[in-house]
């Protein structure tokens, strides 16, 4: 496929993965390693909507979303955001062109308060420096109470993010990375330590801000039940393998045939 | 609707005041009102006065990479001797004709007139200002290699900095030996002269690391240090923010070095760069005691640990490196938050966690027009704030959670 | 210049300079591969790495002072600094569990601080030797000096450590510490693990000060020490673990020795001035180096990259 093709960004998936073999850590080929690598993964995000990636614990998931935000590095295959190449970006060029992910156990700064928090995740452009001495505007701190509110943390803007429970934490990691304008966003295990309510919620969340502020998403979970009720096209992981793709009824379909 | 097109609340006036949080501003000025009184009342301790001014500032700018993003440097010390080699050489350069031989310091408070004083002010400062600049330029370019380093590797490679940069001091051609220096002609103001000096690059420094620490900087830093893969990911230029924080340090330090030299009377490398190492290790050990990353910390650090530096050189000179080296064991070991932190746990109930922040959330109180000390502000702010409500209830929320 | 032109119209000189950097080097190694592992087990860089050697050092010179033979006092040296090595883990690091890497590293350098100020008071800052009554090996008629105590030290230096490097791999206590060194490396942000008594952690660091004792103790044997040599022996150590990298031994010994030759080479350079600069020097090499590296790597790994992704379409 010519250049001129692969800029024509508006027929193009968001975000495409082909064929990548992810590479552990210290360096070493994954092919020594099956059990927790990736071997030829491909799969396509269209704009706008929610692709789920599920598979049990050690399929490979987390490396798969560590393979796209650029935190490591790929054996083979490529990565194509929004018209351009990202297979050998560092994870903060890939960010800033506005493909953002959550951890799991989510990250945040712990020292600072919630609303500090969200005041670093600024959009990249407010990032640079003579703009960065600047004290922070009402404008923005406006924003940010707003998204802790978005996501259900009304009342916790002063707390030490440290302090905060698991589940507010992760609420508190997306508002941040909601604040940085997204075009995508890759959720890691958004339900994990989560109960039956609080997973209904984070599924009532999620859904929300793919309508609501239009955000890519693309959610990275054990728990097959919670994303067949979230995502519209899932692709299930299994020792670093793309077993089975489709909407939730096609796979709920071949889930009920008879083997 | 994307949730942010809402317009924002009406903004109000937005100059540096309006901010600005009340009790810090009061002891900013009080802090550098009794440092414009303090010469006329006791004349006679000018000199160790202009020297607690430099620590100030070396300690400050010390805790911008070493507190508050969390990279000890244990090579700052390079900045001071670049500073004062560069800023000599600068003098020496313009004002060659008008050298006078002989004219140190040390000569007591001999009377000059004033155009005098001017022209010998003036002399200096193109010097001190080439200094910091130079000393900035070298933490430019080391930065962008050093600070790629894991903040372990990044300390111990600081250190071989500190010590080429004073090895190699020894060699460069206005050294001086710890002899009186031939080429200090600006030193003929006297302690008076030095003092101002000292104490106009303190208020500087002071004001504008007040400034910084309430920036959105601060909270760059704070989050290199909390967790900087996460920064990285989250797609803060981390790198760049690492070697900013490094060049201004660098350029204060390297202010504090040139304007020592004079104050010394002598250009060697190893003995009026604060001693060489020994300064390296008092600037650290004040951040340490005083409180990483806080603002007050350091500057209480420095000011209480200078009466120690001092009294020891007074009694037990040899044992005053000794000294500093136990504290700094004890300190990094028992107290690591230092008297900031153990301040805010006695007197201000906030968590280790809290302790571990500086002030966290008092400054997005203050910009939010949250006065957490005073209330009066609170209800003055609260209806410009109309369309963010729940700041202010959960402002109050937090203060009474504060005062449990 | 002149130093150069004295070096080519003497090769004996460039012989004799080589010689001395090799023992300096082969002093150089058990620190540095003390060092090596108490960063790779327990993820700290040791700061007090050589004011334990000159600790070493003068607990040599006092056994000698007593009467004792040096080789003795090698051993000496090596058996009080275990004990002290884990009494500073048991006293300090140990209680770190899960501060941050600054405290830990803050508090090395309050220790090295600390021993080198005690050592200035306790025995005043004069460089002390140990006279051990062997003689010199004269070379080439005399125009190369090679002192039979130093080429001894030499000996033992890479025997201490060829010893310990085997004892990691046939012991099962050094079994238990190599699992650790293999681990995935941690990110750097994360808190430093403080470990219990028992876990590999106060092995390593009880190893790593009698290493240093060791290593001391040769240096006394062949040359001498003083208090303010921690730093400079610390800096190098450094360098050579920072460029030796994941390797072990098979790598920290040669580049131990490089380092040494490189350091006796930069003092006969053009007055001394280079010295100072070397390990900075030699620090930026290793950086550059491994960013050589990484990115050829990345070269290597795109070029792959095309024919797996041309393969799976065929496919």
């Amino acid at each position: 496929m010519s250049d001129t093709m692969h800029r024509l960004t508006f027929f193009r998936p968001l975000l495409e993965v082909r064929c990548i073999n992810g590479i552990d850590s210290i360096g070493n080929s994954s092919r020594k390693d099956a059990a927790c690598s990736l071997q030829a993964v491909s799969l396509s995000v269209e704009r706008g909507i929610i692709v789920g990636v599920g598979g049990p614990a050690g399929a490979g998931k987390t490396l798969l979303l560590d393979c796209i935000s650029g935190m490591r590095s790929i054996d083979a295959g490529e990565i194509w955001f929004n018209g351009h190449e990202i297979s050998h970006l560092r994870s903060g060029y890939i960010a800033r062109m506005g493909l953002v992910r959550t951890f799991h156990p989510p990250r945040v700064f712990r020292s600072l308060s919630c609303l500090e928090n969200m005041l670093t995740a600024l959009p990249a452009e407010r990032r640079l420096l003579p703009g960065l001495f600047a004290w922070p505007r009402r404008a923005d701190l406006a924003r940010a109470t707003e998204l802790l509110a978005f996501v259900g943390l009304h009342d916790g803007c002063w707390q030490q993010a440290g302090a905060l429970p698991v589940h507010q934490r992760k609420r508190l990691e997306l508002a941040m990375a909601l604040m940085s304008e997204p075009k995508m966003l890759l959720v890691d295990e958004p339900v994990a330590d989560l109960d039956a309510a609080g997973a209904e919620d984070m599924m009532e969340l999620l859904r929300r801000i793919n309508a609501e502020l239009g955000t890519t998403l693309l959610v990275a979970t054990q728990d097959m039940h919670w994303l067949e009720g979230v995502a519209d096209y899932i692709h299930w992981l299994e020792q670093g393998r793309v077993v089975a793709a489709g909407t939730p009824q096609e796979l709920g379909v071949r889930h009920q045939e008879p083997v | 609707m994307r949730a942010w097109d809402m317009k924002p609340p009406e903004m109000r006036a937005s100059g540096m005041m309006k901010y600005a949080h009340g009790g810090h501003v009061a002891a900013l000025l009080m802090l550098l009102t009794a440092g414009l009184a303090v010469p006329w009342v006791v004349p006679e301790l000018l000199g160790p006065l202009s020297r607690l001014w430099l620590f100030v500032v070396l300690a400050l700018s010390w805790n911008l990479l070493g507190g508050q993003a969390g990279y000890p440097s244990l090579g700052d010390i390079a900045f001071p001797v670049i500073g004062m080699q560069v800023a000599v050489m600068v003098q020496a350069e313009l004002h060659e004709p008008a050298m006078v031989p002989g004219a140190v310091a040390a000569g007591g408070s001999e009377a000059l007139s004033m155009p005098d004083m001017v022209r010998t002010f003036a002399g200096l400062a193109p010097g001190v200002l080439a200094g910091g600049v130079m000393a900035a330029l070298v933490a430019i370019v080391a930065g962008g290699i050093l600070l790629r380093l894991p903040r372990q590797h990044f300390a111990v490679a600081t250190a071989a900095l500190a010590v080429a940069v004073v090895g190699m001091g020894a060699g460069w051609p206005f050294d001086s030996g710890g002899n009186d220096a031939p080429v200090l002609p600006m030193a003929a103001g006297g302690p008076w002269l030095l003092y101002w000096w000292s104490f106009l690059l303190a208020a500087l420094a002071l004001v504008f690391l007040a400034w910084l620490h309430a920036s959105r900087f601060r909270l760059a830093l704070v989050a290199i240090r909390d967790d900087e893969d996460k920064a990285e990911a989250a797609g803060q230029f981390v790198l760049r923010n690492k070697v900013a924080a490094w060049a201004i340090a660098a350029f204060f330090t390297g202010m504090a070095g040139a304007v020592h030299a004079p104050l010394a009377g002598s250009t060697s490398a190893d003995m009026a760069a604060f001693n060489g190492l020994e300064v390296g290790v008092w600037m650290i050990l004040m951040v340490l005691a005083g409180g990483r990353g806080s603002f007050w910390g350091p500057v209480a650090g420095a000011i209480a640990l200078f009466i120690l530096w001092e009294l020891m050189r007074l009694w037990a000179p040899q044992l005053q490196l000794l000294l500093a080296g136990v504290m700094l064991v004890m300190t990094a070991a028992f107290l690591p938050q230092g008297l900031a932190g153990w301040w805010r746990q006695r007197f201000l109930h906030l968590s280790a966690v809290a302790g571990a922040c500086g002030r966290g959330g008092v400054m997005a109180c203050r910009h939010a027009g949250v006065d957490s000390d005073a209330d009066a502000d609170t209800d003055a702010d609260a209806d410009a704030l109309a369309g963010v409500d729940h700041v202010v209830a959960a402002g109050s929320g937090w203060r009474e959670a504060r005062h449990v | 210049m002149h130093a150069l032109q004295l070096l080519q119209q003497r090769p004996d000189l460039v012989i004799q300079l080589v010689l001395d950097g090799l023992w300096a080097g082969g002093v150089l190694a058990p620190v540095a591969l003390g060092m090596w592992l108490v960063w790779r087990v327990l993820r700290i860089i040791s700061l007090h790495q050589g004011e334990m050697v000159m600790l070493g050092g003068f607990i040599a010179w006092l056994g000698t002072q007593a009467g004792l033979h040096p080789v003795l006092g090698v051993l000496l040296a090596a058996m009080v600094l275990f004990f002290l090595g884990r009494g500073v883990h048991r006293l300090l690091l140990q209680r770190l569990d899960g501060a941050d890497v600054s405290s830990v590293l803050l508090v090395s350098f309050g220790l090295s601080i600390t021993l080198q100020q005690l050592m200035l008071v306790l025995f005043g800052a004069e460089a002390r030797m140990v006279d051990g009554e062997m003689g010199v090996s004269l070379w080439l008629d005399g125009s190369i000096v090679v002192p039979q105590a130093q080429v001894l030290a030499f000996v033992m230096s890479l025997g201490i450590c060829a010893g310990v490097w085997v004892l990691l791999h046939k012991s099962h206590a050094g079994r238990v510490v190599l699992v650790v060194v293999r681990k995935e490396p941690a990110g750097d942000a994360m808190p430093v693990r403080g470990q219990p008594a028992e876990s590999p952690g106060a092995l390593v660091h009880a190893l790593n000060a009698a290493l240093c004792g060791a290593a001391g103790a040769l240096l006394v044997m062949g040359w001498f020490v003083h208090p303010y040599m921690g730093l400079v022996h610390t800096l190098q150590a450094a360098a050579v673990m920072m460029i030796a990298g994941a390797g072990g031994l098979p790598v920290l010994l040669p580049v131990a020795l490089g380092v040494g030759i490189a350091d006796a080479f930069a003092g006969f350079l053009p007055g001394g001035g280079w010295q100072p600069v070397l390990p900075l020097l030699l620090l930026m090499t290793a950086l550059l180096a491994r960013w050589g590296i990484r990115r050829r790597r990345r070269a290597g790994l795109r070029g792959r990259a095309d024919a797996a992704t041309w393969m799976a379409r065929v496919q």
